[in-house]
């Protein structure tokens, strides 16, 4: 059936909370007014107030809170309205969360899923738009999930809850609105695993999350110049899926990574090294990068779109990776 | 003896095990047995016997990390826990924590939290999660004064109180260890809040001499100021290179007399470093 990316989000967190009565919902604004993306539209009705909890804005507290519950034997999934807001709690995520098990020395397991709306493109200006998402991914003890389709925007949510880990989920809030086939009973693919989007033989374009539509209109663009682009969907932002990005790279010998993150200090940057360090010699050109520019995103549609990687810039980079034709 | 006197003395005897092992934990770490940092419990033993008495098996612990005392109380074995701090893997942390992070989950203790009111909102969880599961359980939570000032203690005893929650927040009056910085320096007092707002205004001008010095001065009845305090070594004195070179932040200093430096006035230790 058809669905929308938010729709998808609902979905499986209505599958969750039937599946597993340990399962509740909590964050701003999630109950009686159905979440800030209306991704939890209706499960108060269903559920009710004990398993859908509106919290005060209080972002390091509830989030505390979540983990703590998930410490006592509960499966809570936290809403964050956006990856700005989680770095009030970015000390219960990484201080706590993603410390637990091993400074207990294995005894204790934080299941907990948090979710968060990340990314630009709807004119929030710079404190709801960034993308913050390879901040966790450097965290060890965290599990770092960006989906960028309608099915995997319910199958990973699932599997996250299914994790005896925290596992962070970055929505990004250019695609809630996006449609795309979702099928219910279709068997999940696991969301540790990078997947092929699109094959290619020419050059390889990693992307994910909202940046995996531009990285597919982008190959539709080159594929009309006669070049043959790979599209790799990263999925996973930790542990990150090398050997897929590896085995592609293999086979086309150019690489291009799109990540809306600035680039200093970017996942772009780590999936690049990974390369440069092993598999260096498979390269026919120096890998290339699009990410956003190097200031807080602006408000202003034309800045804010100078500001973000578009189409353009990754069909640009494409060319300069391919180099002048022979 | 009867009951009443068994139970006391039992208490007394909790209370004497938690000041002989603290004893012996300074007395380790200056012989470089135990590394990181040290936070010792003594002169508060009673909060944690006298509370923990208090608590079922099945309810939860959550401590700070100044928490041997916590841990002993709760009945932690002193061997595993001492394996922890000399980081061993019999100890209660699989050698992973240290004196800040003593674990016990099987007695329901959760912790050691390095990072000051970290532990409220997790306490706040675990009576959550067992509010959901119907469990008559009580989740302890311990905290010093400096927790007070943190976002997390309001915002957890806003959620406790919201949602109903069995949190038992357990607070003790500190006042000169979580921080170098004297509480007066820290918090505006109660008594001298007027004073402190209006220093210019006219209100304090007709009274000569009595603004915000004053005001400090009648906050340090309670918090002596670090003149007024014996201190174990000079004040401010210079990061040793070892220090530095370890990558330790000055916050591992306090001049509180039982918050002592490695190898220094071991008498009263409270809180040593490794300097």
């Amino acid at each position: 059936m058809r669905a929308t990316y938010r729709e998808a989000v609902r979905s499986a967190l209505r599958t969750a909370c039937r599946r597993d009565e340990r399962v509740f919902l909590l964050g701003e604004d999630v109950g009686r007014y159905g979440g800030a993306y209306a991704c939890s539209l209706g499960l108060l009705e269903e559920f009710g107030e004990a398993r859908v909890r509106d919290t005060p804005l209080a972002e390091s507290t509830f989030v505390g809170a979540a983990i703590g519950a998930a410490i006592g034997g509960m499966r809570p999934i936290v809403e964050i309205m956006t990856v700005n807001f989680s770095l009030l709690a970015l000390d219960q995520i990484v201080n706590n969360a993603a410390t637990l098990r091993h400074m207990s020395g294995g005894q204790i397991s934080v299941p907990v899923v948090i979710r968060m709306a990340t990314g630009g493109g709807r004119q929030l200006a710079a404190q709801h738009s960034h993308s913050l998402e390879g901040w966790y991914a450097h965290v060890p003890g965290l599990r770092v999930l960006a989906p960028g389709t309608v099915q995997d925007a319910r199958d990973m949510l699932l599997a996250a809850i299914e994790e005896p880990d925290p596992v962070v989920v970055v929505e990004h809030q250019f695609l809630y609105p996006m449609e795309g086939d979702l099928d219910e009973t279709a068997p999940p693919v696991s969301p540790w695993r990078a997947l092929v989007r699109r094959a290619g033989k020419d050059l390889t374009i990693v992307a994910w999350g909202g940046s995996l539509p531009k990285a597919l209109a982008a190959a539709d663009v080159l594929a009309r110049e006669g070049v043959d682009a790979e599209v790799i969907d990263l999925r996973c932002l930790r542990p990150i899926d090398f050997p897929t990005v590896l085995a592609s790279v293999a086979r086309t010998h150019r690489l291009v990574v799109v990540d809306e993150a600035w680039r200093t200090g970017s996942l772009a940057g780590e999936v690049v090294a990974r390369v440069a360090e092993d598999a260096l010699y498979d390269l026919d050109a120096p890998p290339m990068r699009v990410c956003s520019a190097e200031v807080p995103i602006p408000y202003a549609k034309h800045l804010e779109d100078a500001a973000l990687p578009q189409v353009r810039q990754i069909v640009e980079a494409a060319r300069r990776a391919r180099g002048p034709r022979a | 003896m009867n009951d009443a006197q068994r139970h006391e003395l039992e208490l007394y005897r909790k209370m004497l095990l938690i000041r002989r092992f603290e004893d012996t934990c300074a007395e380790l770490y200056a012989a470089e047995k135990i590394r990181g940092f040290l936070h010792l419990y003594n002169g508060e033993e009673a909060v944690a016997v006298g509370s923990m008495c208090a608590l079922e098996p099945e309810d939860a612990v959550v401590a700070t990390y100044r928490e041997h005392g916590h841990a002993l109380a709760r009945g932690l074995p002193p061997g595993a826990i001492m394996a922890e701090m000399f980081g061993r893997a019999n100890g209660c942390a699989r050698g992973r924590g240290g004196s800040m992070h003593l674990v016990d989950v099987a007695r329901r203790f959760y912790g050691g939290f390095a990072i000051v009111g970290g532990g409220l909102p997790l306490a706040v969880g675990l009576a959550l999660a067992d509010k959901l599961r119907g469990l008559a359980r009580v989740t302890a939570v311990y905290f010093g004064d400096g927790a007070t000032e943190e976002g997390e203690f309001h915002e957890s005893l806003n959620l406790a109180a919201l949602w109903k929650l069995p949190v038992l927040s357990i607070g003790f009056e500190r006042t000169r260890c979580t921080t170098q910085t004297a509480t007066a320096r820290r918090r505006r007092s109660r008594a001298g809040s007027s004073e402190i707002r209006s220093p210019l205004s006219p209100r304090a001008s007709s009274r000569k001499g009595r603004s915000t010095a004053q005001c400090g001065s009648s906050s340090s009845e309670r918090c002596p100021s670090r003149s007024q305090r014996p201190s174990a070594r000079p004040r401010r004195a210079p990061s040793s290179p070892s220090a530095t070179s370890l990558g330790m932040s000055t916050h591992a200093r306090c001049d509180d007399a039982r918050d002592v430096s490695r190898g220094r006035a071991l008498g009263a230790p409270h809180r040593v470093s490794p300097r």
